[in-house]
């Protein structure tokens, strides 16, 4: 797999410039930064390449690498709930028209992920964590985000794969692409190993509030779930790799905060009765 | 004022309680350099109100107001499935990973891929499942992002 090795190489060397830019490659550093300006409309215009049923094909096909690490959990009535929650949340986004797919993964892990084209899984651990609907919302809304801004996509073409992708978008046949996706398998794991920029986990924070909000719910439902992971041991195992590939949760709130401050005098539901009813197999059949 | 802002921000359920780790100042409002209302010592307990964002109002002893959240221990942190396994690794009998590991040793799986597709919910019944538990979409757009300080963990920071 040279194609993987090289990605792993490119990756690598990036990694290790953020460390140096950061002044950060010995002990713990600390920064202050300020958050791009109202980026959220930010270069999804160059993404013309990678037609939508393209970025469907492609997500899929990274979907399925997720759920080959990890079935569904097997509980159909909450799988069904969190769609409805997820596709109506998705629906304030400025891609409604996405095939959304959402399941709730039988991982004892506390994370989330989201492919392009609208694929959302979130693990079993996570949802234990929530405390009602508007949480799950939150949660739900920060995935979308990724999606809506095509974070993944564009991770994909920044890496050494760029090629590939654009030549499996310009395949014309299924079988190219099918083997695109396949080809792709590789830096699919990479990228949900490494994560995100973390400006887009930002953005995807803004937004992901903004559309759990325009959903009619409580806008502090993703607030409130940050503030549950800042109370827990970074060490923790089953927070690693969130916690390896994303802002630590006291950033992200603190980044949150003048935005949160525009919603304030919006009285909101929760929906902690329906959220507990759906949940309530979850909650008692896991350690 | 704060209090009817705190009416919005989510009522925490079930009576959580915990301590200041350090001294800190009661605040009037969920913001930096408002009125002061108590100095709370250290180990101070408080029992917890609401959360907003950054800010959690607390009640200790006869007094509320409003204290960083991160000023703030909870006495119940945040419990995952036990035994926890070790960082490094997630092999642990009996725990459902999805650690580094786990993804680079699964392999694709197109048929579980058929069930996520299967609930196959309309947007049509999304709005209306939506509706039934009183949710009415309002229109809100984009903001911008604030301040914060990132504590960048060294590489070796998960190695036990």
């Amino acid at each position: 797999m040279n194609l993987s090795r090289t990605l792993i190489r490119f990756l690598g060397a990036a990694t290790m410039i953020v460390l140096v830019l950061a002044g950060c490659s010995s002990g713990i550093g600390i920064r202050l930064q300020k958050v791009d300006v109202n980026n959220v409309v930010k270069s999804v215009g160059n993404l013309r390449e990678v037609k939508e049923p393209e970025e469907i094909k492609i997500g899929q096909g990274m979907a399925e690498t997720l759920l080959g690490a990890r079935p569904l959990y097997n509980d159909p009535e909450l799988q069904r709930y969190v769609n409805e929650v997820g596709l109506w949340v998705a629906q304030q986004s400025d891609r409604p028209n996405l095939p959304w797919h959402f399941g709730v993964n039988d991982s004892d892990y506390i994370n989330a992920f989201a492919a392009p084209g609208g694929f959302i899984i979130v693990t079993k651990g996570m949802v234990k964590q929530l405390r009602n609907e508007a949480e799950l919302a939150g949660v739900l809304g920060h995935e979308i985000a990724h999606v809506n801004q095509k974070h993944h996509l564009i991770a994909l073409r920044k890496s050494a794969f760029a090629n590939l992708l654009s030549e499996g978008a310009a395949a014309s046949s299924d079988k190219k692409q099918e083997n695109m996706v396949r080809m792709l398998s590789a830096p699919t794991k990479e990228l949900y190993a490494r994560g995100l920029d973390k400006s887009d986990e930002f953005e995807a924070d803004r937004m992901g509030v903004v559309f759990a909000t325009r959903a009619g719910y409580d806008p502090y439902g993703l607030p409130a779930v940050l503030t549950t992971l800042a109370t827990a041991d970074p060490k923790d195992g089953y927070l690693k790799l969130l916690f390896k590939t994303h802002p630590l949760p006291q950033a992200r709130l603190d980044a949150l905060a003048p935005g949160l401050g525009t919603l304030d005098g919006i009285q909101a539901p929760q929906n902690a009765d329906r959220f507990l009813q759906y949940t309530r197999k979850l909650k008692v059949a896991t350690p | 004022m704060p209090f009817l802002i705190g009416v919005c921000a989510n009522v925490v359920a079930g009576g959580e309680s915990g301590y200041l780790p350090k001294a800190a100042d009661l605040l009037d409002g969920p913001v930096a350099g408002a009125k002061v209302v108590a100095k709370l010592s250290s180990k101070q307990s408080a029992e917890i109100l609401v959360r907003k964002g950054s800010w959690t109002r607390i009640r200790t002893g006869n007094a509320s107001g409003w204290v960083r959240t991160i000023d703030l221990r909870l006495d119940a942190p945040l419990q995952t499935a036990k035994p926890a396994p070790r960082a490094k690794s997630s092999s642990h009998s009996g725990i459902r990973g999805f650690s580094e590991e786990d993804l680079f040793s699964g392999s694709s799986a197109p048929v579980a891929m058929d069930r996520l597709k299967h609930p196959g919910i309309s947007a049509k019944d999304a709005a209306v499942f939506a509706r039934s538990a009183g949710l009415k979409a309002r229109k809100r757009d984009y903001f911008e992002g604030g301040d914060y300080i990132t504590l960048d963990l060294p590489d070796d920071f998960f190695d036990e």
